[in-house]
């Protein structure tokens, strides 16, 4: 019998690795069930997952990205040790970035999973803001310590419960907005009101109503940074999801019973009409969701507002005319585990 | 029970959310007979509606601090002017429940006033929750 020394492990893993991508280059799909044990006891616990192109929660880019994120979930159930590679990645947005962190964050914690990232191959561009935003620190297990380059204009993806690092967020926002914007006190004194209301409110919803009540810990995760005048605000949950939390008709319930019909971008927008509330029993007062749409509604700043929930994603855009609003709604084939949402406030017009 | 479902999940917080508030621990007055400073007197960050949200919450601010103006029976005013740190849920749950949960008359209600120095949107907004709350109860 054949001794197996570390090097020889190495040596047979790199073997496996280069096999493994020159069959990803010719298009061949690896399946594990089929692989041989041996292959499996060395190296299949490691599974690696791509970002293709963009990794953003826009209508073109979003199934791509949900689809790897979803990846993500289901290796590590099956208790592999994921390998994020970015090498194909162009783009990377606040809103996904953010829900890609949280998911590291809830997978290490469930399964103990382990990440693994290389940095060869990825774009410098793209390798310096994985870095800036936390998920390199995430990767390598040290979630909670600050990056090792800080950036000004960027707060690393954070997660909280409660109201945790809201002053951190309207800090930033304010002292931003005050640099970039010239600002007057009634300004600055409307600017915080309404983005202390939209980023509170979203707190509020995700400890009142996103996550099953007996959940002790109810945490969201969000992240803020500025770019060429635009500031983006992304935070998201991981709870039921908005679609979910709506009380449902008889009708409405077979529908959605097995997914026969997925209508999670209508329920959203009702949401944001406020036609419908997960409060409407108790007076459907749904003001929560009005607060956090008026800081791109305003007309001091007519921004864009992203949410995407379930199986769901809605926007909001006033960025092209402040007086007539477009919204845009896609039922998707992958589903969010929970909401994420995106402002883009524009400081200077 | 399977707390996956939105209506079982839904039923269970409403029990919760709508129990009477317990002593908070914390005791506020108002610096003056006839006026509210809310910053200084309550909270410059206040939160949330029931008192599972935290300390300096709706309902303990609508019942430790305004009720007790109303039982007065003297007009009086209430200054937001410190903080530009007001949520809908927030001001919602402490004015539109004078009239939803206290079932407070116009009579009364009209003792108060609301201001804000910088910010005449956030008084407005009171009156607005006021008025929605009236709706209902009609």
């Amino acid at each position: 019998m054949k001794k197996w020394n570390s090097t020889a492990i190495a040596r047979q893993k790199a073997q496996i690795s280069r096999a493994l991508a020159c069959k990803r280059r010719l298009g061949k799909r690896y399946r594990p069930s089929e692989a041989d044990p041996l292959i499996r006891l060395l190296s299949l616990n490691r599974m690696r997952v791509t970002f293709y192109k963009q990794l953003a929660f826009e209508p073109e880019f979003i199934e791509s990205s949900l689809q790897s994120i979803s990846k993500i979930r289901s290796f590590a159930e099956a208790g592999h040790k994921i390998f994020l590679d970015f090498s194909l990645t162009t783009r990377v947005q606040a809103s996904a970035v953010t829900y890609l962190s949280a998911e590291i964050d809830v997978l290490k914690a469930i399964y103990g999973t382990r990440f693994a990232y290389c940095p060869v191959g990825v774009s410098a561009a793209i390798n310096e803001l994985l870095e800036e935003v936390g998920l390199l620190n995430r990767i390598k297990g040290i979630g909670g310590v600050p990056p090792r380059k800080l950036c000004e204009d960027l707060v690393p993806v954070t997660m909280g419960v409660d109201k945790d690092h809201l002053d951190v967020i309207l800090r930033f926002i304010l002292g931003n907005a005050l640099k970039r914007g010239n600002l007057q006190s009634t300004d600055r004194a409307k600017a915080e009101n309404l983005a202390y209301k939209a980023l509170s409110e979203a707190m509020l919803n995700v400890k009142q109503h996103a996550y099953p009540l007996e959940q002790p810990v109810k945490p969201w995760w969000v992240t803020a940074s500025i770019l060429e005048n635009v500031i983006y605000i992304a935070f998201c949950d991981r709870g039921l999801g908005m679609p979910a939390t709506i009380p449902k008709s008889f009708g409405e319930q077979i529908l959605s019973f097995g997914s026969l019909l997925n209508r999670d971008a209508d329920l959203i927008q009702a949401i944001m009409h406020h036609t419908r509330s997960s409060v409407a029993d108790r007076g459907g007062r749904g003001y929560g969701t009005k607060d956090i749409q008026q800081l791109v509604r305003d007309p001091e700043f007519c921004g864009k507002l992203t949410v995407v929930s379930g199986a769901g994603f809605y926007s909001l855009d006033l960025t092209e005319d402040c007086s007539s609003p477009n919204e845009t709604g896609l039922n998707l084939s992958t589903q969010l585990k929970g909401t994420a949402l995106l402002w883009i406030i524009p400081i200077q017009r | 029970m399977d707390y996956s479902d939105p209506e079982v999940t839904h039923m269970n917080r409403e029990n919760v959310f709508t129990t009477p508030v317990s002593a908070s621990g914390k005791k506020f007055r108002p610096s003056s007979d006839n006026c509210i400073d809310v910053a200084k007197d309550f909270s410059a960050d206040p939160w949330g509606r029931y008192p599972a949200d935290g300390d300096f919450n709706a309902q303990v601010f609508r019942q430790e601090l305004l009720l007790p103006m109303f039982k007065k029976g003297k007009p009086f005013l209430v200054d937001l002017s410190g903080s530009n740190r007001y949520g809908s849920s927030f001001l919602e749950e402490a004015f539109g429940g004078l009239v939803r949960v206290e079932k407070l008359s116009d009579d009364k209600l009209n003792l108060m006033r609301v201001h804000h120095e910088l910010l005449p949107s956030i008084a407005d907004e009171v009156s607005y929750y006021i008025e929605e709350a009236k709706k209902q109860r009609k």
